[in-house]
């Protein structure tokens, strides 16, 4: 008798290793693969190895992006507790999913992923924790993949693919490298001596690279309107926002299409003092405020932009020269701030 | 097999050979004395469990190495294969008895450490790196069942270290106060201690609620040195109802070694007037259930103990001649002490709060060296020397500030300490007298 019971506590752990495994290998084999762009890092885990920690993309949620009762609980600036169950919900129509919506209430249907509130204080943004944010491998390997990640100072971002659920878990199947990457220096003009009036002049270099081992086209279109202009949130909320967020991005021509060689560098030049990049303060007792350059005094530190390059979408491409090269998506640089700060 | 009997087997064969006693009585002796050949094969247990949890973790770092070449199959057919055949093999062991019997409880270890093994090898697999203490919850519960069906003390330890692992990091990384562990670890394996009979798992168990309580106690804002404070009077207590009521011979001495050094590290604690600062402060008037948990059913526990300590004394049902000692009695008044200054507030003077200690480690000292010297007990001679020693040599740092009365304390404790020297040296002499003299 008492063999049988240990004989079924053996089987009982032997079912639960059974049931972890086949779990995910069902969601592997039969859920919705999707890509998902994300940063890396590289720590070790005494019990697991190597591994890549993950930044995704959709990790970072501003209040904007929020809806039903994470929504209201960011309006009130309330806390929202750590562990609340949330579902971002995904659209996948660039390659590259994109976060449509973070919400506590589950989706009846499409395409979302499950996970919990790891962190958030108030006003700043959301943090999620997909349960996907370590990427195992074999030892030493992950330290060649994070080296890989910069090259020429240009990132590169890291796609990981996944396959979800129709209950929103996801398990990582495998990863690319994006086809372009981005890189961004804030340079002052060295023409001007005195310090303030050389930053007030300061240009932003933006140098897109194909990283791919074919010719990739992007679509450049004049004075950097293939370029939007994103506020990041940095403990506190950013209240500067982007005068030209809804101006109206013209159609694509044909000598926009520039193609890249792999390899290839295609810079771009931002002037802080074009008046198409200023940004605005939207606190409430501030909605008076003029529009100010992106290296004003009034900008804080810790009030922090990013640009990104955005694809025009497939449709406006038809017809273009090499339209079958053009790369479709966004990329994001990393994020700067008034004294030309970047995380 | 205690030590006695194991001096008492080596020495038959002795006497035999030397024709002191026959072989017959010899052997009519051990047959007095059952246990003598039969006892647990606990070095036998200890070390292969000691291999077993080695070889175990060497798997765990084994396969973190994650080698590519390996495919995903083949990683989870190794380990689910070996889970398997060792609990096969420790079943079979555990069904002939004797010492393989204490073979196939390492056996079952091993493979409660590759069922930990493999929990942590599908997480690296699938690349699944969701709340991470859950794989120590799921593996204690693993081995705590493993635990209750052989039953075994060596699977309680596992379990018990694993829970407390999961506790502490549900506390400490997800600041997440599992309130009802403590309670289901103190229940689980406490019971399984007291079935078996085991001190060691006692002693595993004891420790485990005590980090995983005040590691609860943290995460609630509550006292963490009030909770360890009043579970080691508890401890104390409980040590002497068991060593007088034997409901589980030979435990009173792991209660006492428990309660005894996390009640004077905590008084220790309290003795310094700029750590009061942190016990007086901190969230006095929760109203939660898990805080009151915390904070009054120690305090009721420990005090209900106490009163089951001085009810047996007011009624004489001493099984012993020597009753404890009334500087016992600190004890519980330590506690209500402190619970009454938390009470109380920040606003209370932390000199008088720390006095307060200082005056019962102070009693607690001399009247264990007190002891030590009327009844030559070296044991209490010692700690309290030990006790009074560490209480000067604190108060040399934070209380005296002149080297005049620096000096003059320790003249007068270094002349106690060698009259105590003498009076025991006496009570000694005088014991060896009367010993001669029946």
């Amino acid at each position: 008798m008492k063999s049988v019971a240990i004989a079924a506590v053996a089987l009982l752990q032997v079912a639960v290793l059974a049931y972890m495994a086949g779990e995910r290998e069902w969601i592997v084999r039969r859920g919705a693969t999707v890509y998902v762009r994300t940063a890396p890092i590289d720590p070790r885990d005494p019990m697991r190895g190597d591994y890549l920690a993950l930044n995704y993309a959709i990790s970072t949620v501003s209040r904007a992006d929020c809806a039903g009762g994470l929504a209201t609980a960011m309006a009130h600036t309330n806390r929202v507790p750590r562990g609340t169950v949330v579902y971002a919900v995904l659209n996948t129509n660039e390659g590259v999913a994109r976060l449509v919506a973070l919400t506590d209430q589950r989706p009846p249907g499409g395409l979302f992923l499950r996970g919990h509130v790891d962190h958030h204080n108030p006003p700043s943004d959301i943090n999620v924790r997909y349960g996907i944010e370590a990427y195992f491998t074999q030892q030493h390997t992950a330290r060649t993949l994070e080296a890989a990640r910069v090259r020429d100072g240009i990132q590169i971002p890291l796609d990981i693919e996944l396959a979800v659920s129709t209950r929103g878990t996801a398990v990582m199947k495998n990863h690319r490298w994006a086809p372009l990457g981005i890189g961004l220096d804030i340079i002052a003009d060295a023409t001007h001596t005195h310090a303030a009036s050389a930053r007030r002049r300061a240009v932003a270099l933006i140098r897109i690279m194909n990283a791919s081992t074919t010719e990739v086209a992007l679509v450049n279109l004049p004075g950097g309107r293939s370029f939007a202009l994103h506020s990041v949130s940095l403990g506190d909320d950013n209240p500067w926002r982007w005068v030209s967020a809804d101006a109206a991005v013209p159609a694509p021509q044909a000598g926009d299409v520039v193609v890249l060689a792999p390899g290839q560098v295609h810079t771009n030049q931002i002037l802080f003092s074009d008046p198409y990049w200023f940004v605005i303060n939207t606190a409430t007792n501030r909605r008076d405020a003029a529009a100010k350059a992106l290296n004003h005094d009034d900008l804080q530190w810790g009030n922090m932009f990013r640009f990104e390059y955005r694809a025009p979408a497939p449709d406006a491409c038809t017809g273009l020269p090499h339209h079958q090269l053009i790369w479709h998506g966004r990329l994001p640089t990393r994020a700067f701030s008034s004294s030309e700060w970047m995380d | 097999m205690n030590a006695h009997l194991r001096w008492l087997a080596t020495q038959l064969d002795e006497w035999v050979a030397g024709g002191l006693i026959s072989a017959h009585q010899a052997n009519a002796i051990r047959a007095r004395y059952p246990h003598m050949e039969q006892g647990t094969p606990w070095g036998l247990i200890i070390f292969a469990g000691l291999g077993a949890v080695i070889v175990g973790l060497g798997i765990i770092l084994l396969f973190a190495y994650n080698w590519h070449d390996m495919s995903k199959a083949m990683k989870l057919a190794v380990i689910i294969g070996s889970l398997c055949a060792a609990h096969t093999a420790g079943i079979a062991l555990l069904r002939r008895g004797g010492w393989l019997r204490g073979l196939g409880q390492s056996f079952c270890l091993l493979g409660c450490m590759l069922f930990g093994a493999g929990i942590f090898l599908i997480a690296q697999i699938y690349h699944i790196h969701e709340r991470y203490p859950h794989a120590f919850l799921i593996w204690g519960l693993g081995a705590l069942a493993m635990a209750w069906v052989i039953p075994s003390a060596i699977h309680g330890m596992l379990a018990a270290v694993l829970l407390t692992i999961w506790v502490c990091c549900e506390t400490w990384d997800f600041n997440m106060a599992c309130t009802w562990a403590p309670l289901v670890i103190a229940a689980a394996l406490g019971l399984l201690a007291w079935r078996l009979r085991a001190r060691v798992l006692l002693l595993f168990v004891l420790t485990a609620v005590l980090v995983s309580a005040a590691s609860v106690a943290h995460t609630l804002d509550g006292h963490v040195l009030l909770l360890l404070l009043t579970l080691a009077a508890a401890a104390i207590a409980a040590s002497i109802l068991a060593h007088e009521r034997v409901w589980f011979e030979g435990s009173a001495p792991v209660w006492a070694f428990v309660g005894w050094s996390v009640f004077l590290v905590c008084c220790y604690l309290c003795s310094f007037k700029d750590f009061q600062y942190y016990v007086l402060r901190g969230q006095t008037h929760g109203t939660t259930l898990a805080y009151l948990l915390y904070m009054w059913a120690p305090f009721v526990l420990a005090l209900a103990l106490w009163g089951g300590v001085a009810w047996a004394r007011a009624a004489r049902r001493w099984r012993t001649p020597s009753e404890p000692g009334y500087e016992l009695a600190l004890v519980p008044l330590a506690v209500i002490a402190c619970q009454f200054f938390i009470l109380c507030g920040p606003h209370l003077i932390s000199v008088m709060a720390a006095g307060v200690f200082n005056l019962v480690l102070l009693a607690l000292a001399l009247a264990w060296m007190t002891r030590g010297c009327r009844q030559a007990l070296l044991a209490h001679t010692i700690m309290g020397s030990l006790l009074l020693a560490a209480l000067v040599a604190a108060r040399y740092f934070d209380l005296f500030e002149s080297l005049a009365a620096r000096g003059l304390v320790f003249v007068v404790t270094g002349g106690v300490l060698f009259a105590e020297g003498i009076f025991f040296a006496r009570a000694r002499q005088r014991l060896q007298h009367m010993k001669g003299s029946t």
